[in-house]
């Protein structure tokens, strides 16, 4: 018979497996579109990597332990706080450069002359069609304001329904129905007829 | 393209051209997912295997719970030792009845060594205190 304290160790082990799996599952169900999220918001690959990864690290770390079903609007919330402290630093990056006298174009600096080049390969119709529409999209999702942006990716993309999406942005749920409407307006009235 | 004019889209959206329009920019932006490239898959990949290490080096909550009785037994045992110090080290200082004259001589002696060893000019003030006091004469070296 295996003693009590043998028992507990079997049992913190297959907690933590299957805690692990459902880890696993969830953030790869998000990752992508976390990745499209903070992208939309900070425009930079790599800082939108940067950001998902530490919205990951922290909410394996502090909030694994927490019901699965809290961890979306968690991982969202915790996401944006991240995307908002970037931009914050980017801010402050820019003022101090903008005063040094030997800058450097980091944007010149980064630019991939392979990213670059256009693909050789001939794009059917539809997914031109569907390459202009994402471009316009993309575009006009840029010009929005950030809460307007965040509102409309959280609940267009992710799914996420008022109350998730008002945990997720740590504001009220009139909050959250008041920024959707407004950028469902903004989007329509740019894109036009191409989209309705 | 468009059922409705350009004098429609002015007008406050309907329900069904927002439904329609939230569709068709979902089904866009799922297509962008899709068509993320290999290098941010990986590089997703990758943060998310960390992430999962960093969640199975977390001590879990049974852990946790199981440590829990010895770390109470530990601040216990600390708590019973700064209790009982202060009663040890009044014990030490008892001053018994018969040696309280010795006690006090050495207490003396030893600020009086530590004086004198302080000094600079090796106690000369001393010296010239006890001649001042055995000549009697009060005010000649003022």
């Amino acid at each position: 018979m295996p003693s009590a304290s043998h028992g507990d160790v079997e049992l913190s082990e297959s907690t933590t497996n299957s805690q692990s799996r459902a880890l696993n599952q969830f953030l790869a169900g998000v990752e992508l579109k976390a990745f499209k999220i903070a992208q939309a918001a900070l425009r930079h690959e790599d800082d939108a990597l940067d950001a998902v990864q530490d919205a990951m690290l922290q909410l394996a770390r502090a909030y694994s332990a927490r019901p699965v079903e809290e961890w979306k609007p968690l991982f969202y919330r915790i996401l944006e706080n991240r995307i908002r402290d970037m931009q914050r630093r980017r801010t402050v990056r820019g003022r101090v450069i903008s005063w040094l006298p030997f800058r450097n174009d980091d944007e010149d600096e980064e630019q991939d002359p392979i990213a670059l080049a256009p693909s050789l390969d001939p794009q059917p119709p539809h997914k031109l069609e569907i390459s202009e529409a994402m471009d316009a999209l993309e575009k006009a999702i840029e010009t929005l304001p950030r809460r307007q942006q965040q509102v409309f990716m959280l609940r267009t993309l992710e799914g996420l329904d008022v109350a998730e999406t008002a945990t997720a942005m740590g504001c009220s749920e009139g909050s959250v129905k008041t920024h959707y409407f407004r950028a469902l307006q903004a989007l329509r009235a740019q894109l036009g007829d191409f989209w309705t | 393209m468009s059922p409705h004019g350009p004098g429609a889209r002015t007008e406050a959206p309907t329900e069904a051209i927002a439904g329609e329009f939230e569709l068709r920019a979902r089904a866009v932006l799922e297509e962008s997912v899709l068509r993320v490239d290999g290098r941010v898959r990986s590089r997703l990949n990758q943060a998310r295997h960390a992430a999962i290490e960093a969640a199975a080096r977390r001590p879990s909550f049974w852990r946790r719970f199981s440590l829990m009785p010895a770390a109470s037994a530990v601040a216990a045992a600390l708590l019973v030792a700064f209790v009982l110090w202060p009663h040890s080290h009044q014990g030490d200082v008892v001053i018994e009845p018969g040696h309280t004259v010795e006690d006090l001589d050495l207490l003396a002696d030893g600020d009086a060594l530590d004086m004198v060893s302080e000094e600079t000019d090796g106690g000369a003030f001393l010296e010239w205190a006890v001649e001042q006091a055995d000549s009697n004469e009060p005010g000649t070296g003022a």
